[in-house]
């Protein structure tokens, strides 16, 4: 790769590395997962980086990747996840601390189907619109409506179960 | 609203007692290993298979019964009239099922389609995952080793896959996976690169091309196809169906989205330039055909 190139790499890396782990980690509910995630997501995207369109749809594609990353680790058998968190087994916030609200949600997060967590977490964290959410998850956007709409309701079903929005 | 569920992803999110354990410089520094590792173990990876390719086939050679030809369209060992060397018969035929190819590409696809850029659509061809009713026209192995190169062709003949793995369990080993249109495959001698006179691949006036990464397409009226690779033995290329042929055996290089057959700058050391002659079965020349390439 070419200096310059190097160096707007590395800028983009700065920018966006916080958020690609943030974005993984409500995908995953674990931390260091998340920043593996994210970190291998811009290697992949520095492997990649000449032929990409740095204009147009790098956000996105970024998106893409650190999502194609946590679905990956995910289906490796020492990190496949086992969904345990029914509704009776949420933590419950003692005392509404706020470290006990963010475990509530992560745990409710890890409640409900993937694809309906993907949706909500990249509409609603994320940001993305309907199309690039699409284009991000490999769906429709008629599915990406759905399933967003879906994920939303059963995320409150379980975060209501234990606290009041 | 989803003002509140936006709010609460906001607080959950909160890494300020999470830091960082690795810097930006780690990951370009990965980034770089990544890039050099891949470059080398593309070199050490074709250094070997070709080795035990010829390895194979000198083993195979020798202990095979009299009358026996030889896999890869009963090619034996033959003069060159042109040249007046040795050409060294084709590599083998994968002994892996068809079916077993396509299992063990199809994770490979999937990840292949997942990592489309920006403004693709998925998948970027139209044919879908690939799996039932795909065909194999070409596989290349040694026996029903691990290590294999394929060719894998949609159900409506407008895609062909090309997958080149050394392990059974994906994601685990060296891989080459890409997807080409069939609309831009063009079949030599249409399309055929001659030389310039700097002595570099000079491109015909084609809207297609006839290759993808280490395999060409021709017509079927070419029966035998002899490749000159700059300071090896000349070898015959693995002939499968449908005028497919594989002109680097046990590929590990990951395919451009750039067309293969490209203008070459002269003097520039890390590329070579790769001879393809292509003859009917009376042995009359239909095509010859320069590639520049990096190994």
């Amino acid at each position: 790769m070419r200096r310059r190139d190097e160096a707007d790499f590395t800028e983009f890396a700065a920018a966006t590395l916080g958020r690609l782990r943030r974005t993984a980690y409500l995908m995953c509910g674990d931390w260091h997962r998340a920043e593996d995630a994210a970190q291998d997501a811009l290697v992949r995207i520095y492997r990649r980086w000449d032929k990409l369109n740095r204009i147009h749809g790098l956000n996105t594609y970024a998106h893409k990747v650190v999502v194609s990353v946590v679905f990956d680790q995910s289906k490796r058998p020492w990190r496949r996840e086992h969904s345990t968190a029914e509704p009776g087994e949420l933590p419950r916030p003692d005392g509404a601390t706020i470290i006990d609200d963010r475990q509530l949600v992560i745990a409710a997060l890890e409640g409900i189907p993937t694809g309906q967590r993907a949706c909500v977490v990249l509409r609603h964290y994320a940001d993305l619109s309907i199309e690039e959410t699409a284009q991000v998850l490999g769906i429709t956007v008629g599915t990406v409506k759905s399933q967003t709409s879906r994920g939303l309701v059963h995320l409150r079903e379980l975060l209501s179960e234990r606290t009041s929005l | 609203m989803s003002t509140d569920i936006e709010r609460l992803l906001a607080e959950a999110t909160d890494d300020s007692d999470q830091p960082m354990r690795h810097s930006v410089d780690d990951i370009v520094g990965r980034g770089r290993r990544s890039v050099r590792n891949r470059r080398l173990a593309n070199l050490v990876t074709a250094t070997l298979s070709t080795a035990a390719v010829v390895g194979g086939v000198t083993v195979w050679s020798a202990n095979r019964p009299a009358g026996v030809a030889p896999a890869g369209g009963g090619q034996t060992v033959a003069i060159d009239a042109e040249t007046g060397g040795t050409i060294k018969p084709a590599p083998p035929v994968s002994g892996l099922s068809d079916a077993e190819i396509i299992k063990r590409c199809s994770d490979w696809d999937a990840e292949f389609l997942r990592d489309q850029p920006p403004g693709m659509p998925v998948p970027p061809d139209g044919s879908g995952p690939i799996g039932a009713g795909w065909t194999v026209p070409l596989k290349s192995g040694v026996g029903t080793g691990d290590k294999f190169t394929a060719l894998i062709v949609s159900p409506d003949r407008k895609v062909v896959a090309f997958c080149g793995l050394t392990k059974p369990a994906y994601p685990i080993g060296e891989s080459s996976y890409g997807r080409d249109s069939l609309a831009q495959i063009s079949r030599l001698p249409d399309g055929q690169q001659t030389k310039d006179s700097l002595g570099q691949p000079k491109e015909a006036p084609s809207r297609t091309r006839p290759c993808g990464p280490g395999w060409c397409r021709t017509t079927d009226e070419v029966k035998r196809v002899v490749v000159e690779y700059p300071g090896q033995d000349l070898r015959s290329a693995l002939m499968g169906d449908d005028g497919y042929f594989l002109w680097r055996p046990f590929s590990i290089t990951k395919p451009s989205t750039k067309p293969a057959v490209r203008p070459g700058k002269p003097g520039n050391p890390g590329l070579i330039t790769v001879r393809l002659r292509g003859y009917d079965d009376a042995g009359k020349k239909v095509f010859d055909h320069y590639i520049l390439t990096n190994g």
